[in-house]
């Protein structure tokens, strides 16, 4: 549906507003494509950041249980998760604790992960060739429990 | 096989052609038609460049399907045809005062291949001079739909620019129910 | 050459040249650059020295055209980046405006990750110290939602202008967030809260003339 290529952080500032259109014209509401937002921008920003350069795609999926959803992928150039269960923990990369020096080098919170985790129904990392894709989905109609 | 197309020019003739001729709520209706595609095209058409001729034939089957099949559509078809041959530059002004009509109908074929390349041709039978008609085809334009009155109507304006009265011409393959035959005769007289 | 000279057959011939060159000056006319006037130079003709030069003046034109034409489309692709660096200017930096001598308002709009809250906080920390101010006002009226921890670095961020001694407005908070701090049972000791910048404002005001 839309693929945006990533490097510099100017390129944040199109798919940011790509999915906000995405996401409405799929049918989320406007929370929700504000909250899509926010994940696209975290997954961009580790891309300029640890990425070297990538690309996010944008594709309308549908669920037989689920229904319709989004799907965002990804892709980057850059090294993979050395340990992808710490990286998902708000405050660590994947190696352990981020000690506020490095955190303020960096800019951010250490929490990037965690937001696109608590933003969406499903996450995964696949390892490439080069680099690695993160594939996230965000569902229209999502549990009453989160 | 490669798809027929058409110049640029004449797609944006035929789209000013409709919405200025007709109020603002038919054009809008015609518009209306329009797949997302030929809407979106007509934005930015440059005249010289080469689009697929489905999009002429598009817009001419949405004419009819607003206006109706019938004579005034069709007389708005020679229309948008022999204004396609009014002359905006000096060389087609020159053109006008140069030209013998026995002349224009020889060389009316590359005035086709101007906006059609190699798809379809007019073939001109031999004409005996100082007879003041011939006769020709239109070959190979199955499924161009009223090209044959598009280009009955261009045929009218350029003998009429030449100064000729009594211009006629009349064809024979097209109709409302087959409106895209395969060849189409003409027999244009003057006086 | 004398037209009168011309026997009918060869002012025909002329005729009917002139008329195949003002159709291809059509083509050209139309746009298409790469149209070419048939030189036979096979026999011997007086046109053809005419016509082969004016081969070369369009050849010429159309290599000029097709320039400019690579030149206009470097120029349209350099102006939709400057018109993508503003539009990303105003959402992506965060405009830090001294109102008045002690009054720093930040207007934020668009979307706050976490990168945008941490360079929002160091600008605004740094720029308190250096103005010296007294009152903070940050307004995040367009922003719909936030992260629970980006949140909760807001919350730290209000408590970090308290210790630099100046006090910080939050004005703008949308239903969501104000759920969100409720439901993270956030103290909101270090923030005073308007729901308007406009409030804000007001209210700073009569603070400062008293």
């Amino acid at each position: 549906m839309a693929m945006y290529e990533i490097r510099d952080p100017i390129d944040l500032y199109a798919p940011r507003q790509g999915v906000r259109e995405i996401g409405a014209n799929l049918g989320f509401g406007r929370n929700d494509c504000h909250e899509l937002a926010i994940v696209v921008s975290e997954l961009a920003s580790n891309i300029v950041k640890y990425g070297v350069r990538g690309s996010i795609l944008m594709e309308s999926v549908q669920d037989a249980v689920r229904g319709a959803g989004l799907r965002l992928v990804a892709r980057d150039q850059g090294p993979p998760f050395y340990d992808l269960k710490l990286a998902l923990l708000d405050g660590f990369d994947d190696r352990g604790p981020i000690d506020p020096a490095t955190l303020l080098k960096r800019g951010g919170l250490g929490t990037g992960l965690g937001a696109i985790v608590r933003f969406s129904d499903s996450f995964d990392v696949e390892a490439l060739a080069v680099g690695k894709a993160i594939r996230v989905i965000r569902y229209r109609l999502r549990p009453k429990n989160r | 096989m490669e798809e027929a197309m058409i110049r640029g020019h004449v797609l944006g003739h035929t789209a000013e052609f409709y919405r200025s001729r007709y109020d603002q709520g038919t054009a809008a209706r015609i518009d209306g038609e329009l797949s997302i595609e030929l809407k979106l095209m007509l934005d930015s058409v440059s005249r010289a460049e080469w689009y697929p001729r489905r999009h002429l034939i598009e817009m001419l089957n949405a004419i009819t399907m607003v206006r109706g099949a019938n004579e005034g559509t069709y007389a708005d078809f020679v229309r948008c045809g022999s204004t396609l041959a009014d002359t905006k530059d000096e060389f087609a002004k020159m053109l006008m005062q140069v030209m013998t009509p026995e002349l224009f109908l020889k060389k009316l074929h590359r005035f086709w291949t101007r906006d059609h390349q190699d798809s379809g041709a007019f073939e001109l039978e031999p004409v005996t001079p100082g007879d003041r008609s011939a006769r020709l085809k239109l070959r190979s334009v199955k499924h161009y739909d009223h090209c044959a009155i598009l280009w009955m109507g261009f045929m009218q304006g350029v003998l009429g620019q030449l100064g000729l009265a009594g211009v006629s011409v009349i064809q024979q393959g097209w109709s409302w129910e087959n409106p895209g035959p395969q060849d189409i005769a003409y027999e244009v007289k003057w006086s | 050459m004398n037209v009168d000279d011309l026997t009918t057959e060869q002012l025909d011939d002329l005729r009917e040249r002139v008329v195949d060159a003002l159709i291809t000056m059509s083509e050209f006319e139309i746009g298409d650059y790469s149209t070419q006037f048939k030189v036979d130079f096979r026999k011997r003709h007086v046109l053809n020295g005419v016509f082969a030069s004016m081969n070369e003046m369009i050849a010429a034109f159309g290599a000029e055209q097709e320039q400019s034409s690579a030149f206009r489309a470097e120029l349209e692709r350099k102006l939709l980046i400057v018109e993508k660096q503003r539009a990303a200017i105003r959402e992506l930096s965060t405009p830090i405006i001294e109102l008045w001598e002690g009054v720093l308002c930040l207007p934020v709009v668009g979307i706050m990750d976490t990168a945008r809250s941490t360079e929002m906080t160091n600008s605004l920390l740094q720029a308190i110290v250096e103005k010296k101010t007294r009152y903070t006002i940050i307004d995040i009226t367009g922003i719909e939602v936030m992260d629970t921890r980006t949140v909760d670095h807001f919350m730290r961020m209000a408590k970090s202008i308290r210790l630099l001694g100046a006090e910080c407005a939050l004005t703008g908070i949308s239903p969501h967030i104000a759920q969100t701090v409720v439901h993270m049972g956030l103290e909101l000791d270090d923030v005073v809260t308007h729901r308007s910048l406009r409030d804000a404002l007001a209210y700073y005001v009569s603070r400062i003339r008293t």
